[in-house]
């Protein structure tokens, strides 16, 4: 027998904290999954949770995306972290450019492990 | 592991991380002489413990892991203090919800970000506490996963999100000071 249930998360906050109680893949970290529409579907009668029923393996919902409202500002939010990100790691990578050690560490190294392995 | 194999598998997945180490620790300590020292203490370290070293795994974290605790070593002797978990921790969860790179928004708009910063991007670092700088090395320099970084430095995952969350911030704070104090530019926030 399978159970289908349609559940509407309008909004999810958690603290953003992984119980170890909880599985990881049922902790929705707030405004990663806002206003999305999920079902949830699960078996032998056990009625969907929207933090996912783990009572026993075979009764685990599984969590579908099928269509996706998505909050206008947390995309424009979301985007505008990811681009600054990027130019905050851009930018460090071309002030802290790799630097070319001198050309003895090599030899230091092995001289290093010549003795220990002796 | 026989001395051959031994060496073999040093030459084939070890040492061609010298140069990465080199600068991964240059960043960390901020001087030569000691990335020098700790560069070659490292591999010393590596070679002596490649029983541990599972073949064909990331050896680039292995070694990011040696060096770093090599590094804590001398800080430690430097009689520096570490943050414990538990505070970090709270201070994630009082962490404040902005993303913290608003700042770095606003440098770039400014157009500040087209200017040499080497010099003052290599004095925060060096400016940021020890536990951050590494976690903002391995994640912005070196592009490791958060979850690498907590298996790198056996970190809670929650504790590596808090500390670069809050090395990001820092950083973009003394880049913004940097930036007025240098080249007259105010950012707005």
């Amino acid at each position: 027998m399978h159970v289908k249930s349609t559940v509407f998360i309008l909004c999810v906050e958690t603290n953003g904290i992984n119980h170890k109680s909880r599985p990881a893949r049922y902790v929705w970290r707030g405004g990663l999954v806002s206003q999305y529409l999920f079902v949830m579907s699960s078996k032998n009668f056990s009625p969907a949770q929207p933090l996912g029923n783990n009572s026993g393996r075979n009764c685990r919902p599984q969590v579908e995306v099928i269509d996706q409202n998505v909050d206008p500002e947390f995309t424009q939010n979301h985007h505008q972290q990811t681009e600054d990100l990027t130019a905050l790691k851009v930018f460090l990578k071309k002030n802290l450019a790799f630097k070319r050690p001198n050309p003895d560490l090599l030899t230091k190294i092995h001289e290093r492990i010549d003795k220990l392995d002796t | 592991m026989e001395r051959n194999e031994r060496n073999r598998l040093f030459e084939l997945e070890i040492i061609d991380h010298y140069k990465a180490v080199y600068n991964f620790l240059l960043r960390l300590s901020g001087n030569e002489t000691d990335a020098v020292d700790l560069t070659q203490e490292a591999f010393a370290r590596a070679f002596a413990k490649l029983h541990l070293y599972e073949p064909g795994t990331n050896a680039r974290a292995w070694l990011f892991r040696i060096a770093h605790n090599l590094f804590i070593n001398k800080v430690r002797k430097d009689n520096r203090r570490q943050e414990d978990e538990l505070d970090e921790i709270t201070a994630y969860q009082r962490r404040d919800t902005s993303h913290g790179l608003g700042g770095f928004q606003d440098l770039r708009q400014a157009g500040a970000l087209d200017r040499d910063f080497s010099d003052e991007v290599n004095l925060a670092l060096n400016r940021l506490p020890e536990d951050q700088r590494v976690v903002l090395l391995m994640a912005d320099l070196y592009d490791f996963s958060e979850k690498e970084i907590a298996e790198t430095l056996k970190l809670n995952l929650n504790t590596v999100k808090s500390r670069t969350h809050r090395a990001r911030k820092k950083l973009i704070e003394m880049l913004r000071l940097f930036a007025r104090q240098e080249y007259g530019i105010h950012s707005m926030r």
